[in-house]
């Protein structure tokens, strides 16, 4: 696969979950390229890969990661995600409803809001997503259904 | 793993994932054009140092083996040489070969090629030195000192 044929397959789940994992959309480009550097020098390795969409999304942790560190602000890292944000990342039927999601996925933690996004929207298997954000299968698992229940709660008391 | 989404709130099944804008993928796709892809397994260089140490070792293997066999070929002449210096010895090099075979000999070349003490008989016709009992039991009656 090249990188033309990569960016088109994951670049804009890529740019997404880095806007869910850093909090801005400025940030989120930068690291996105810097995700793609890293993954083009591994083109030429990628018979080794045995699931090339979970290892895409490992690359985007792990850049992300990088970039707290850089910050040295690690501990916001949980409150970088606003509501406003959701209007860059999904598409609703209208705006106020993308505003209410995006209030409850800054109601979840950020773990929480990875696994939602993973699962719900880019179609990653729990596996996938262990493998992406270096957990186990069941704790991707586990997430989800913790992150389900609070939604669930969160939808229930708005209506 | 259950992986059905049967639990998914309504409220999140009206939303699909928003599209990145155009100019972002050119953005992203020049930047890491200009990245070299990393080489293969090993680079060019590992793989030359790795067959540097599979030749060292190689090397290593063999020069013990042949350094061995030249100095066990260098024992086994000494030990010969030795043992035709010693006829008692080589008497009892003879003996043994016959029951236990060259090969065995050889490899207890050591032991049957020590030189021997040798015997004498005394006027008396006891004998003494290896062999002889006489300094077991009549020379522990006969007082070595002087008493005083």
């Amino acid at each position: 696969m090249q990188l033309d044929e990569l960016y088109d397959a994951y670049g804009d789940a890529l740019y997404r979950y880095l806007i869910l994992k850093l909090g801005s959309s400025h940030d989120a480009e930068d690291m996105l390229q810097e995700t793609f550097v890293r993954l083009a020098r591994y083109v030429g390795r990628r018979r080794f890969i045995r699931d090339p969409k979970a290892f895409a999304f490992r690359c985007a942790h792990n850049e992300a990661s990088r970039f707290w560190k850089k910050r040295l602000r690690r501990r916001d890292e949980e409150n970088t995600f606003r509501p406003d944000l959701a209007s860059l990342i999904f598409q609703g039927p209208d705006e106020a409803s993308e505003i209410r999601l995006g209030e409850a996925l800054a109601a979840l933690s950020a773990e929480q809001r990875e696994v939602i996004l993973l699962k719900d929207f880019e179609g990653l298997t729990f596996r996938a997503i262990g493998s992406a954000c270096g957990v186990s299968t069941h704790t991707a698992a586990s997430r989800h259904r913790y992150a389900m229940d609070r939604l669930r709660s969160f939808f229930g008391e708005k209506k | 793993m259950n992986e059905d989404n049967r639990s998914t709130p309504e409220e999140l099944k009206g939303f699909v994932p928003r599209p990145a804008s155009p100019h972002l993928r050119a953005k992203v796709l020049v930047a890491a054009a200009a990245t070299p892809p990393a080489g293969r397994f090993l680079t060019a260089a590992q793989w030359g140092m790795a067959a540097a140490c599979a030749l060292l070792v190689i090397g290593a293997l063999a020069g013990d083996a042949v350094l061995s066999k030249a100095l066990a070929e260098r024992l086994d002449v000494l030990l010969n040489e030795r043992s035709a210096a010693s006829p008692v010895a080589n008497a009892d090099r003879t003996g043994l070969e016959e029951i236990l075979g060259a090969d065995q000999v050889r490899l207890l070349g050591t032991k049957t090629t020590r030189p021997r003490r040798d015997s004498t008989i005394r006027i008396d016709g006891r004998m003494e030195g290896r062999g002889s009992n006489l300094e077991d039991k009549e020379d522990a009656d006969v007082p070595t000192k002087n008493p005083r």
